[in-house]
């Protein structure tokens, strides 16, 4: 059994995704997301990359397995991108599970930002902060889905 | 053997339906009499209003959702979609958070769900005094471990990461 769990706008994702399978997020762009993962043994999580246009349509830019505590990542900065988290899970009794959770993120030049992940338990959490070194100050950021763009 | 398992589960699942709470006072009356499900009550140290605003806050984000089951064999076709709908009602005496869920795909469920779909959980919030609040939990006994756990975290506020709706 496969069960998936999925906001009605990252399914429109996943499908277009699944279509043409998953690839490796270039990350070639000045590195200004730092992801901090915590997960437990046999959770494997990712990070997808989504750039949106005026119209909220996606195209799909790649994958990036967070396999290791930290990564850092290049995200476009002036226009909106969509980070959709995975953590896929599986066993013999229970077979494959996947749950994703999605944000937009416009990254704001200049700035840095602190995306928190962490599966422990089946509880997850996905934080994503905002930081200006500059001025030593940090914020919160709300976790923005694809259907309120 | 897995298909078994999942065609025993929504059978269970149908059979458990035949009898559906039309609102939360109802599942609350509903629970203590079921065999299936219970009550878990708990002090969270933390002030009402606290509470509520992580209700407010958590089960929009973390409960809004949908999880597909899927299974094909050669005898067994399975496609069932799950949908659950959190609802966050808070007064100055009390917050409640209700949890319904519908299904959609190969799945039979006799009688009348309500609007939104069955309930599911229900957690009410009265306060205790000022700084502490009493949450008690309707919910099954079986497959809402998880979902049970960070409502848990929510109310007492030392976990704020969403359940894993996949995982029972």
């Amino acid at each position: 059994m496969s069960r998936r769990l999925v906001c009605p706008a990252v399914a429109l994702l996943a499908l277009a995704a699944g279509c043409s399978g998953l690839k490796t997020y270039p990350n070639d762009a000045p590195k200004n997301v730092h992801v901090v993962t915590q997960t437990e043994r046999g959770v494997r999580a990712a990070l997808h990359v989504h750039a949106l246009s005026g119209e909220c349509a996606t195209r799909y830019d790649g994958t990036l397995a967070l396999d290791r505590a930290s990564l850092d990542v290049g995200v476009p900065p002036g226009r909106p991108s969509y980070l959709v988290v995975s953590f896929d899970t599986s066993s013999f009794m229970a077979g494959a599970r996947s749950t994703s959770v999605g944000t937009l993120l416009t990254p704001r030049p200049g700035y840095e930002y602190e995306l928190a992940v962490r599966y422990k338990q089946n509880i997850y959490d996905v934080a994503l902060r905002e930081i200006d070194r500059d001025k030593g100050v940090s914020r919160a950021l709300a976790r923005r889905p694809l259907a309120g763009c | 053997m897995k298909g078994t398992l999942l065609a025993a589960s929504t059978l269970m699942l149908a059979a458990c339906a035949v009898q559906h709470p039309q609102n939360a006072e109802e599942f609350r009356q509903y629970v203590p009499t079921s065999s299936f499900a219970k009550v878990q009550t708990f002090e969270a140290n933390r002030p009402l209003r606290e509470v509520a605003k992580t209700f407010q806050a958590k089960a929009p984000e973390c409960l809004n959702v949908a999880v597909r089951s899927r299974e094909t064999s050669a005898t067994t076709n399975i496609n069932i979609v799950t949908t659950y709908k959190p609802t966050v009602v808070v007064t100055e005496k009390k917050a409640e958070l209700h949890v319904q869920r519908s299904f959609k795909g190969n799945v039979i469920v006799p009688g009348k769900p309500p609007e939104g779909g069955d309930y599911y959980v229900v957690a009410d919030a009265t306060p205790i005094d000022r700084n502490r609040t009493r949450i008690d939990i309707y919910a099954p006994t079986m497959g809402t471990g998880t979902i049970v756990r960070a409502i848990t975290g929510w109310a007492t506020g030392e976990n704020v990461g969403c359940p894993d709706m996949t995982k029972g």
